[in-house]
Formats: C-alpha cells, sequence, structure tokens
C-alpha cells in the first residue's frame, strides 16, 4: 500500500508486514508512530525501513535511531482553549440532544485543554454560534445555536445537522475533487491544490492513464483519455499536512558534528564523508558557535540560505523575522523554504545580507514588535486558519450524494481569512490563528534565545558559486512561505518585464 | 471621458469604445451605460441561514462600491449581465430594493444569469428591464461567454442564434476571469481581470466574496488585471 500521511492516525490494517518511510518523518513520535502501522497486533514485532530521499537525510536517520534508543520522544505541546475544537464540540452536543450552559462549562473545565477557559469565554463562543456576529451583534438571517424554552442549547436546522455529522473530526486536508471522464464514469479522487496548478488541456497521470484536463466545475474535474506525453504531470498528495513537530534539533546538530569526527561514526553516516568535504571545500562546515550563512545567484534570483539547526518551528518563525527586518532596508519580495537544518530566502532582485548583518540583523532589541509585524506581513496566520476554519464548520468537504445546493457553500478559508480582516479583525477565530502562530511560531523566549546565542558566536559569511550540499535539500523544497515589501504594482511591472525578456 | 485616467483604460471593441475601470466595471461612453456582471447580492446570506457566519457588510460594500462608480461615470443606464442575486436573502433584497429607489432615474436591465434567484416579475416591480439578452449596436450582451473563446459566434449557447442576428461579438461575465502572473524568484500572484478575446470581451466579477477562474494570456487579444485601483495591460 502506497500511502501520504492519511494513513498515520486511526487506520489498522493487520496485513501490513513491513513500512518504509520514505524521505524525512519530521519528527521522533511520527516516526515510531508510523512504524506501528506493521505488525499491528498484541505481540507482533513491527519492523519500519528509512529511505533518505537526499544523503542529509542519512543524518536524521541516525539522529532518529539514536533519539529511539535513548527514548527520546518530543513532547507533544497541547494547545491551550482552541476556539475551533470547542465549536464543533458544542455543536456535536447541541445536536445530541442540547446541552445547559452551567454542566457544559463545568464538563469543559475539567479537561486539560479548557482548564483555564473564562465564563466569559464561553459565552462570547456560545453567542457567537447563536448570532454569527461579533459580540452584541446579531447576523440577520442567521441561525445555527438556538436556546430553547428548557434551557438547552439546540440545533434545529436538519441540514445544519446533518453537514456538521458529515465533519465531525480534527484531522484536516486538502478539498478532493472528484476526477470523471466528459463522458461520463469516475474515476477517483484529487487534491485540489494540485489541480489548481494544472491548466485546461493540460496532461496528467491518474489511476494508470494520461488525462488531458477540460475543465473543472463544482468540485469536479472532468478529463478525457489522451495519448501519454512526458509532459504529462504526475500527481503528488499533501495528506494531512500535519504541522511539523520536530526536536529532532538537538539530536541532529550532535549527529552533524558527530558525522565531522572519523572516529565516532556509524555505517550509514560514512557515506557523508564525501559529501561534508564538498560542503567544506565549497563552504564551511560550521561548529557549535557559528552561523553559516550561504549565498549564491541562479536563473530563480537571489538565493540567501541560514543553518542554525534549530529545527523547524524556529526556523518557521526565525525565517520571517529575519525577511521582515531585510524588507524594512528595502523593498524586496520574498519567498521562503525550511527545513530542520536551516532556512533559505529567495528573491528576483539581490538581497542585501551584507547591509542587514551591519543592521544588527539577529539583534534582540525590538523583538516583539518585528514578531508583530512578520505575523502582520507573513502567510503564516492564514496558514494557520485553514485548519481552523475546517475543524470549527466554516468550510467543510463534500461527502457523497451531496445536493448542488451545499456546493453553494463552498468558499475557500483563505477568502474567509480575508473577509474576516477586512470586516471584523477581532473575530474569534482569526484570534485563535494568530495567538497559534504566536506560540507554536514565534515562541518568543525560544528565538530570544537562538538569537541571543547567534550573537555570542560567529557569523560565517559564503558567497558560494553552487548550491552547496547543505543548501540543495532546502533549495528544491517547493512549500514556500511568502513575504513582500514592495508595492503590488511594482512587482506586477517587474514579473511583465521578465516575461518580455523569456519571450 | 476623452482622457484615460488612473484606473481606467480605453479600448476599441468591434468599432465601439469602452472605459475599463479597475471598479470592476465597463463603461460604454457613446451609450452612456455602466455594464457591470456577477455582483452574487444574497450569497453572504445565504450562507448566514446555512450556519456560516460571513458579515454582513459585504453586501452594503458591494452596494457602495456600485454607488461611488455611479458617481465616477454618470451612466444614465445600468446593465446587469447575470447572477445580481446568487441566493434568496430577505435582507439583502431590502437592502437592494433601497439601493433602487435611491437611483430611480437610472434606467437599469438585468440580463439574466444561468440561474438567476428571484423571478423576472420580482426585478420588475423595482423597475428594471429583465431579458434574456440584449443586442446593442452589433454587440450581443449576454450572462455567459461562448463556449470557444477565440472563435466568432456559432450562436450554440443561446436560444436566438446569434447569425440570426446582426451582432457579430459579445460581451458576458459568468466566468469571474482571473490571471496568474509569475515571476523570478518562485513569485506569483493571482489578480481578477477583464478578458479581451477577438470577438469577445468578459467581465470581471462584481462581488468581491467570491473566486476566481483562471485564464490565460495565450488566446486572448489582451488581458487586463486588476491591482488595487489601477488596471494593467498584460500583453
Amino acid at each position: 500500500m502506497v500511502c501520504t500521511s492519511s494513513l498515520d492516525l486511526g487506520v489498522d490494517f493487520s496485513p501490513v508486514d513491513t513500512v518504509v518511510q520514505v524521505g524525512s518523518p519530521k519528527g521522533v513520535a511520527r516516526f515510531i508512530q508510523r512504524a506501528g502501522r506493521s505488525g499491528h497486533r498484541p505481540g507482533a514485532t513491527s519492523l519500519i525501513y528509512f529511505l533518505p530521499t537526499h544523503a542529509l537525510e542519512l543524518l536524521e536517520a541516525e539522529a532518529l535511531r539514536s533519539a529511539i534508543q535513548k527514548d527520546e520522544v518530543e513532547p507533544r505541546q497541547p494547545i491551550i482553549n482552541p476556539t475551533d475544537v470547542l465549536i464543533q464540540y458544542l455543536m456535536t452536543r447541541a445536536i445530541g440532544g442540547g446541552f445547559d450552559y452551567e454542566s457544559i462549562y463545568a464538563e469543559l473545565t475539567q479537561s486539560f485543554a479548557y482548564r483555564p477557559l473564562s465564563e466569559k469565554n464561553l459565552s462570547s463562543i456560545i453567542q457567537f454560534l447563536c448570532t454569527g456576529g461579533p459580540a452584541l451583534k446579531a447576523y440577520p438571517e442567521f441561525s445555527k445555536l438556538i436556546l430553547d424554552q428548557d434551557n438547552l442549547y439546540r440545533v434545529h436546522d436538519r441540514r445544519i445537522a446533518r453537514r456538521h455529522r458529515m465533519n465531525i473530526g480534527t484531522i484536516t486536508s486538502d478539498a478532493n475533487l472528484q476526477v470523471k471522464f466528459l463522458s461520463g464514469g469516475r474515476i477517483g479522487t484529487i487534491e485540489e491544490w494540485f489541480i489548481s496548478q494544472l491548466n485546461e488541456g493540460d496532461r496528467f497521470w491518474f489511476s494508470g492513464r494520461c488525462l488531458e484536463l477540460i475543465r473543472v466545475d463544482r468540485m469536479t474535474v472532468y478529463v478525457r483519455r489522451a495519448a501519454a506525453s512526458g509532459s504529462a504531470k504526475v500527481p503528488s498528495w499533501l495528506g494531512g499536512r500535519m504541522s511539523l513537530s520536530s526536536n529532532l534539533s538537538e539530536g541532529l546538530k550532535e549527529t552533524m558534528y558527530r558525522a565531522m569526527d572519523s572516529d565516532h561514526r556509524s555505517e550509514e553516516l560514512s557515506y557523508l564523508t564525501p559529501i561534508l568535504e564538498v560542503q567544506k571545500k565549497w563552504s564551511l562546515l560550521p561548529q557549535p558557535n557559528q552561523l553559516l550563512i550561504e549565498k549564491s545567484f541562479s536563473r530563480e534570483g537571489c538565493h540567501v540560505f541560514f543553518f542554525p539547526f534549530e529545527g523547524r518551528y524556529v526556523h518557521e518563525g526565525m525565517s520571517t523575522l529575519v525577511a521582515h527586518r531585510i524588507s524594512k532596508l528595502v523593498p524586496i519580495s520574498f519567498t521562503i523554504a525550511m527545513n530542520d537544518y536551516g532556512f533559505e530566502l529567495l528573491s528576483d532582485q539581490d538581497i542585501p545580507i551584507e547591509k542587514a548583518l551591519d543592521n544588527n540583523l539577529f539583534s534582540t532589541d525590538h523583538l516583539v514588535k518585528d514578531i508583530q509585524s512578520s505575523l502582520n506581513n507573513s502567510e503564516l496566520a492564514k496558514r494557520r486558519f485553514r485548519e481552523i476554519a475546517q475543524i470549527s464548520g466554516l468550510v467543510f468537504q463534500g461527502f457523497p450524494g451531496e445536493s448542488r445546493a451545499t456546493r453553494h457553500l463552498q468558499m475557500s478559508s483563505s477568502l474567509f481569512f480575508e473577509v474576516f480582516q477586512t470586516y471584523e479583525p477581532e473575530h474569534l477565530l482569526l484570534q485563535q490563528a494568530m495567538e497559534e502562530v504566536l506560540f507554536f511560531q514565534f515562541d518568543e523566549l525560544r528565538l530570544r534565545q537562538v538569537l541571543q546565542r547567534i550573537q555570542n558566536g560567529t557569523i560565517e559569511y559564503r558567497q558560494t558559486k553552487r548550491f552547496t550540499p547543505y543548501a540543495f535539500p532546502i533549495m528544491v523544497d517547493r512549500l514556500r512561505e511568502k513575504m513582500s515589501s514592495e508595492k503590488l504594482i511594482d512587482r506586477i511591472r517587474k514579473m511583465q518585464e521578465q516575461l518580455i525578456k523569456h519571450v | 471621458m476623452d482622457k484615460e485616467v488612473k484606473g481606467t483604460k480605453i479600448i476599441q471593441f468591434h468599432g465601439e469604445e469602452f472605459v475599463l475601470s479597475s471598479d470592476r466595471v465597463l463603461y460604454y461612453p457613446s451609450e452612456h451605460t455602466l455594464i457591470l456582471s456577477d455582483i452574487h447580492l444574497g450569497k453572504a446570506g445565504h450562507f448566514r441561514k446555512n450556519g456560516i457566519p460571513v458579515p454582513i457588510q459585504i453586501n452594503q460594500d458591494n452596494l457602495d462600491r456600485l454607488n461611488s462608480c455611479i458617481q465616477k461615470f454618470n451612466p444614465k443606464k445600468l446593465i446587469f449581465l447575470g447572477d445580481l442575486f446568487h441566493s434568496e436573502s430577505n435582507s439583502e433584497w431590502d437592502d437592494f430594493r433601497d439601493w433602487r429607489s435611491g437611483h430611480s432615474a437610472r434606467s437599469m436591465t438585468l440580463v439574466l444569469g444561468n440561474h438567476e434567484l428571484y423571478s423576472a416579475q420580482k426585478y420588475e416591480g423595482l423597475g428594471l428591464e429583465v431579458v434574456n439578452w440584449l443586442d446593442i449596436n452589433g454587440l450581443r450582451l449576454q450572462h455567459e461567454p461562448e463556449n470557444t473563446q477565440s472563435r466568432p459566434f456559432n450562436g450554440n449557447s443561446n436560444p436566438a442564434s446569434i447569425s440570426e442576428s446582426s451582432a457579430s461579438a459579445s460581451i458576458s461575465g459568468h466566468l469571474h476571469p482571473g490571471v496568474k502572473l509569475a515571476g523570478k524568484g518562485r513569485q506569483s500572484l493571482i489578480l481578477p481581470c477583464f478578458a479581451h478575446y477577438l470577438h469577445q470581451l468578459i467581465l470581471p466579477a462584481f462581488g468581491t466574496f467570491t473566486g476566481l477562474h483562471l485564464i490565460t494570456l495565450k488566446e486572448a487579444e489582451q488581458l487586463y488585471a486588476i491591482a488595487e485601483d489601477e488596471l494593467i495591460a498584460l500583453k
């Protein structure tokens, strides 16, 4: 069976003997969890292979092994007071016979996640479910939760209840589209993000056939058979796109220094020797007190790589912060990629990194203010909001046999995000997105420590002619954050010029 | 309007002059007519009725933007190219009725969309003329574009075949055209646009609470992307 992270949790297939993890699992707990999909019977042994997709993942394999041997599984940081899950739970209880305020409050505060829930907070969420609007303002024609005569909150609309039942759960996924032949006949489902990259007339492989995209209409992709062609795209699935928790970083750092030391190498690490030698020759193998920064140019533009080895979570916040600070010096647009070792800023124009370093790029001054502006100017909150919108029932997946009328209720989470930002910046669910990003990606304390560590060490800046072995895996990452301090109109003019140059 | 001002472009389409505006409307100076499409009023109300909280300001915002367009061009006539109401919504219909009575001196025509929600009678009650399509100066105004965008009419999609009429080109909406621009450094932007084909002019959706359908530059004579308050010709 070939699968994405969608089969990580909750699905048991007892005939599975062996699991092959392709590429980084991005976390010890996840790797162990995946191993457990094999030999899924009491007393049976689980077997997992790790297949690295690039050489540096050998380091990860080694770090994983040592973490598992030492039983160092990363803790799961529970989310406190998540509004989206509370909304879903209240709706579920309202459909299942109704709830009353006092007992639901008592019940909720018994749980770990909602122990700090205030009555005021709960009231405003219930109010939101009853009226749809911000505090003390009811939306006309809104109906969801209704307070009955017997003081129980219930859902009266059967369609709302049914839609809720079909969407219960907190494992979110990208929207799935049906794939159908133009002549009729359903072939399967595919994720929306993949189709959104194609134009009409493009070809892709699906279900063993080469298909031509005719059009996309109401969550359905219409196709016809096409002659196999080399340019046909191969679909990929993002699966659950679970947030990446990774405390591998310490282990990784350790492993990396061990790899440089020829006396303490495992068999896997010895394969890395030639690669580390290339890294050393073209740039530098950074020591624990060094931050390596590499800059290089390609046809795509200017790339700057930073290698703090702090794990993906820290890199998410830190890269946004660094991009924000540079974008204050000069109008510039970035796309940002990251992994557990480091992150990359890519721009169509020269990135003034020397100037930024002279301007205390890693200073801890104004950190809180800079974090706040980074948050406002980046898409991190918008990305986080995707899940919140699904869990809280703003957007939902279609279900089998649904009528067209329900499809009219499909709206992308990013459109909701923009609408709320414009009209209700104080919206409960927007606040949740902001708070979670601040808590996870922009943990101030941790960022401050990292910046301090960088300031106490040395910064090694290298201009490289080619992408180094450290840089390459980050460079090829397609999932990217964006940030820009340029005017929209200027960005478009530049894109137009670049387009003309291509032709 | 003799001079091009910021956010507008003057184009010639089948011998007629039009002003495209970044306000997502088309102005037809010689006819003193403002043409717009796909406002989708009532959509937010439809969501709310189904328990999905969408801010009420969206509707009023659409009407406010429409007012400022009327102020800018001072048209004698307005033509809605279909999908005026997305769904049934009492409060939003009332808003629309009030808005209409504030512009009673201007004539308004609704070209019906493919699934227009209210009956023609209800619109006529507010003093809107309701038609399936409209021919003006050899141009067919209709909701849906023809199937093949680059070809002249074959009349397949319309009850009255265009070949029987004098129209040689069409102006329509329905599609919600958007265009994706890509630049170096893996940057990309998606913007709503006007699509100018040899025999067709397709308007962007006027309503903002709606998605976009991506089209390509290849077959078009010209695409005009809407970047905030500016219009940019992409070819």
